[in-house]
């Protein structure tokens, strides 16, 4: 065998042992196997197709479905199917209002941060023309030696709540997306009373200045 | 038959023609003993060279109408040839997963099982020595000593830098001369 004269130097430079070994075929593949090779191979190609070919595997099929459904299952489908959307938007619904008690939660704190305020700064003709803010301070001050802000919030019916909000000038949609978003990061119900700059907040929020 | 048309021309025949069947049988007599012999010396038996070479051409059958003539079909065919080959080596070796024995010592059993085997001739120890070698460079001493394929065309068959290719073939001629050494009766 003639071998290529620039690989043969390599291999040489490389290895003058393996370059010295003359490259010669020590099997045999056996007799006529290239002559029949090309038909072998298309003969299996042809049998492939056979039995890939969809339409050919389908007529040998047999054309009944042998997968059921349930019985009225496509005539009660479409009913299913507005079920669930329905279902679906009642549970959104569900999950915005029990964020909304933790809107109503800032609001009541503020109430209560405007009774204080009340309790400090205004003058006792204020206090006493200002029933409604007196009631309100009672309340607040029952919650709190009670411990039943939780109870008092899960007893506040949702649309009750929104009204208040309303009322009150809060933008319930930014309530709401600061909820929903901030979920993670709400304080335990207790530091709202502890946090001074939150209490800030609300008083600047309900539009109360502080009097000296 | 093959000789008159060349490689593009099949191509562009089987693409085109009416008739697939001719240009396709005219790529197989022309390309099988090459891709028979670098699969071969891969796997070792004949009934392995021959179910990995069947399937190579099925590949060719399916893949050749998508072909772009990027690069040669030779380097294309090799491509596949050597896709497939590995692919056959690694089922083996899952097979064998199991097995007390690896593929290296089972395809080195093969040489040996082989009724002309001679230990005594080089030629049958530089076989021993090649299956000692990883797979990419058993695959590039083999194409490079036997086939005699240049780097850049070996580059293309395998997916890797010619630089590469040629340390990966300075690193397999060291071991097979280590092993022919070691082997030296």
């Amino acid at each position: 065998m003639k071998r290529d004269e620039a690989i043969k130097n390599e291999l040489t430079d490389l290895s003058p042992l393996v370059a010295g070994i003359e490259p010669l075929p020590t099997r045999e593949a056996p007799s006529g196997y290239f002559n029949e090779m090309p038909n072998s191979i298309v003969s299996r190609l042809k049998s492939l197709d056979e039995n890939s070919d969809p339409s050919t595997i389908l007529e040998k099929a047999d054309k009944a479905n042998l997968l059921t459904v349930p019985t009225d299952y496509f005539e009660k489908l479409n009913d299913n199917i507005l079920f669930k959307i329905k279902s679906s938007k009642s549970s959104a619904r569900t999950v915005s209002m029990s964020f909304i008690k933790w809107a109503a939660a800032a609001c009541v704190i503020g109430l209560i941060g405007y009774s204080v305020y009340n309790k400090f700064f205004f003058t006792s003709t204020e206090k006493e023309n200002d029933k409604e803010w007196q009631e309100s301070f009672k309340l607040s001050k029952a919650i709190i030696q009670k411990n039943e802000f939780d109870l008092f919030l899960n007893q506040l019916d949702d649309n009750a709540i929104v009204d208040f909000l309303q009322e009150n000038g809060h933008d319930i949609n930014a309530a709401l997306l600061a909820s929903i978003t901030e979920t993670e990061k709400i304080n335990d119900v207790n530091e709202y009373f502890c946090d001074d700059e939150n209490l800030s907040l609300m008083l600047n929020d309900l539009s109360i200045t502080e009097k000296q | 038959m093959s000789s008159i048309l060349d490689d593009n021309e099949l191509v562009l025949a089987f693409k085109t023609g009416n008739n697939k069947e001719f240009p396709f049988t005219c790529i197989v007599k022309k390309y099988q003993e090459r891709l028979y012999w670098h699969i071969r010396r891969m796997v070792v038996i004949h009934e392995d060279a021959d179910d990995v070479l069947q399937n190579v051409f099925i590949k060719v059958w399916k893949g050749l109408d998508g072909f772009r003539g990027e690069s040669q079909l030779s380097t294309w065919l090799y491509k596949i040839a050597t896709n497939e080959t590995y692919t056959f080596l690694e089922n083996r070796k899952k097979r064998m997963a199991n097995s007390l024995d690896d593929v290296e010592n089972d395809l080195a059993n093969k040489i040996k099982a082989d009724e002309r085997f001679d230990g005594n001739k080089i030629e049958w120890r530089l076989e021993l020595a090649i299956q000692t070698l990883p797979n990419k460079q058993k695959t590039v001493f083999m194409l490079r000593y036997y086939d005699e394929m240049p780097y850049e065309e070996m580059s293309r068959v395998l997916g890797t830098s010619e630089g590469a290719l040629k340390a990966s073939y300075h690193h397999a001629v060291k071991k097979v001369e280590e092993f022919l050494l070691q082997e030296q009766y």
